[in-house]
């Protein structure tokens, strides 16, 4: 189930977008509800609560006249629901696309001009958060979670090509499809979570055996589709083509 | 040339391949691969398998195990330079040891070399020794700036003609001792000279190093007080901009008013579209990216983007900066952070001058300071297909032609000198993007 809150502070605003919303998830009635329309972060942050089953989708105004504004509303939302969506409402010039996706990761953003172009970009936004909801929570993939200092990534296990230790201590680097990222931990910490096509073929590596490419005996590596290859132990060879 | 009987030539082979190895490779941090250090060590081994005490043949060995480090390791010049220092400083050891030696044991030079049971007892106590020795000048020279690429190749080669020329007169002075059968005052006189020589090279080389390394941060420091002023100048203009414009507007205003009272509203009209319209659009004729390096407190992060920003401008580029809380300090030394920036920013430009769509001709670059950490994004968008994203950070590995590939492996050998410096690369929908996260 999706959840719906809204939290913005001017009553016409506010008003306007809980009617676009409400006509817009009429077609998705089994899947989203409408929730909350708070006039203020504090009532949005205390009435936040649904079973571990749903996410919450939430519509914050930017521009808040109270004690926390938007930005840190959206922070503090996304530590409680770290797999809800947020769309973010602002006006042009309060923009910083490339600073909210990587502080708020935000579904969209809905921009202040008039009440027609709110309501289309809400219908849109509905629509976005309903397709990634069911494509995403309702398979059977692995979501693994790596954290820096400053930012969690939540990454399905299924993109994983490789695992390894980094020469920086107490670092690992994951290479996925779409990314190379340095995240805080050791192998030993995420092996347990790891789902089972993925095989420790050295102290320092974890592979993705779906991604394997090619496995070359005489020299003794494996290589996977992104054209990395790594040396392997006669050993783990057998057990991989012995599995296979 | 004397006949050495099997014993001491075994013993023989055995030193002259431990004063070479020892010397020559505890000073180098990590220089070989598992393959590269075995083949050292047989070749050295094979070298001294010729080394003939004293005369020609031993140095021309010395020459080869020289040699043999610059071929093998990374790093080539460097490293053999580190070597020939090192087999320096286990020279002067030798003969400040072997005084001791002499007093303590009685057992001069002469001796050593035709009883094997004296020279076992002296291997026993010299070679931990000589690894003290070389330990504590490792440690001293770490103090030392690092040589890294900061140094131009032809020092370094003069460098290492200089020290080639110390080893050979430490050998010709060390074959006339031998010759002579290693009289004392011979010897004494020797110890003295090379050693004192040994400390003059050795300080000469560190105040040449150390005024080469102050060279280079002065022309740094120079190139940034360049791009601070250039930047002041665009402050300058901008407030005298606003200046104009807000002298301009009371007048505008003014005669807005008079129209109105006249109730001429068609002659305001036009007013409106000949006059105050322009007057609106000329205010924006100033880079908005800008307006948010005043957020940067620190002034080298402030100066390379201003920099970079105006290379950008001159190829056409758009760059947007976002940095919504003020950068006032970061946990990483300035130089370095100013050779990330602008090696991920050269790079950006040159991928982003190849597109042709205006739109998508965007450079976006975002500060952002959590209470945790700083953290930097840069985008650029590129007419690649595919990146390999483990490949793009090895050295040698460039799409450019002509280009050598260091960019990007510059910045992941400087992050890696750093244990709280992480750094992300994305490649998704034709941009590519980097993230570094400073706690």
């Amino acid at each position: 189930m999706i959840n719906i809150y809204i939290c913005e502070d001017d009553d016409i605003q506010r008003r306007n977008l809980k009617c676009s919303l409400e006509n817009s998830i009429t077609t998705y009635s089994d899947t989203m509800q409408f929730v909350l329309d708070a006039a203020s972060p504090d009532e949005l942050l205390s009435n936040i609560k649904h079973k571990s089953q749903d996410i919450g989708l939430y519509f914050l105004d930017l521009d808040l006249n109270a004690s926390i504004n938007g930005f840190e509303l959206a922070q503090r939302i996304r530590k409680l629901d770290p797999r809800g969506f947020i769309v973010i409402v602002t006006t042009h010039s309060e923009m910083l696309p490339l600073t909210f996706r990587y502080m708020i990761e935000p579904l969209d953003y809905i921009i202040k001009n008039s009440s027609e172009q709110i309501a289309e970009q809400a219908k849109s936004c509905i629509a976005l958060a309903y397709e990634r909801y069911t494509s995403f929570y309702n398979s059977d993939t692995t979501v693994i979670t790596f954290s820096t200092n400053t930012k969690n990534y939540n990454i399905d296990s299924s993109t994983i090509y490789y695992i390894t230790v980094s020469s920086t201590p107490h670092t690992l680097e994951i290479c996925t499809t779409n990314k190379l990222i340095q995240a805080r931990g050791s192998l030993a910490d995420i092996l347990h979570k790891l789902p089972k096509q993925f095989l420790q073929i050295s102290r320092e590596t974890v592979i993705n055996t779906s991604f394997i490419k090619e496995i070359d005996k005489t020299n003794k590596n494996v290589t996977l589709e992104n054209d990395v290859f790594f040396q392997i132990s006669y050993r783990k060879i057998k057990q991989l083509t012995s599995t296979d | 040339m004397t006949e050495l009987a099997l014993d001491l030539y075994i013993l023989a082979l055995i030193g002259n391949f431990l004063c070479l190895y020892i010397p020559e490779t505890t000073l180098l941090t990590k220089p070989f691969t598992k393959k590269t250090h075995i083949l050292y060590i047989i070749l050295l081994f094979i070298s001294c398998l010729f080394y003939v005490t004293y005369n020609l043949n031993g140095t021309a060995c010395i020459l080869l195990s020289f040699l043999w480090i610059g071929l093998l390791t990374d790093k080539h010049l460097y490293n053999t330079i580190l070597a020939i220092w090192g087999y320096l400083t286990s020279m002067c050891w030798n003969y400040i040891f072997l005084l001791i030696f002499d007093k303590i044991t009685g057992i001069d030079q002469s001796m050593l070399y035709t009883t094997a049971k004296y020279q076992i007892i002296f291997y026993l106590f010299y070679i931990p020794s000589l690894y003290l020795v070389l330990f504590i000048m490792k440690k001293l020279l770490h103090l030392i700036p690092s040589m890294d690429k900061a140094f131009k190749k032809s020092l370094l080669l003069f460098i290492i003609a200089f020290l080639l020329i110390c080893v050979l007169i430490y050998r010709l002075n060390a074959a006339i001792e031998y010759d002579y059968d290693f009289p004392d005052e011979l010897v004494r006189r020797n110890a003295m000279l090379f050693i004192g020589f040994f400390i003059f090279t050795g300080i000469l080389l560190l105040v040449v190093i150390i005024t080469i390394y102050k060279d280079i941060k002065t022309s740094q420091s120079l190139k940034e007080m360049e791009n601070l002023k250039k930047y002041t100048e665009e402050i300058e203009n901008l407030y005298f901009s606003l200046r104009s414009f807000k002298h301009d507007y009371t007048n505008v205003l003014y005669s807005m008013k008079s129209y109105i009272d006249t109730k001429q509203y068609d002659s305001l009209n036009t007013y409106y579209e000949n006059d105050i319209l322009p007057l609106v659009k000329s205010l924006d004729t100033n880079n908005p990216a800008i307006e948010f390096l005043s957020n940067i407190k620190i002034p080298e992060l402030k100066s390379i983007l201003y920099l970079k920003i105006l290379e950008a401008g001159k190829e056409k580029i758009q760059v947007n900066l976002e940095v919504k809380w003020s950068i006032d300090e970061i946990n990483i030394k300035p130089i370095d952070l100013t050779r990330i920036m602008g090696n991920i920013l050269d790079n950006a430009i040159d991928e982003a001058k190849e597109i042709s769509d205006k739109k998508k001709r965007v450079i976006n670059i975002s500060c952002i300071n959590n209470k945790k950490a700083t953290v930097i994004i840069i985008n650029n968008p590129t007419i690649q297909q595919s990146i390999n994203l483990a490949d793009i950070r090895k050295t040698g590995s460039t799409t450019k032609s002509g280009e050598h590939g260091l960019g990007l492996s510059n910045v992941t050998s400087i992050i890696k000198r750093y244990p709280n410096c992480l750094l992300e690369t994305e490649f998704e929908d034709g941009i590519f993007t980097q993230t570094i996260e400073i706690s």
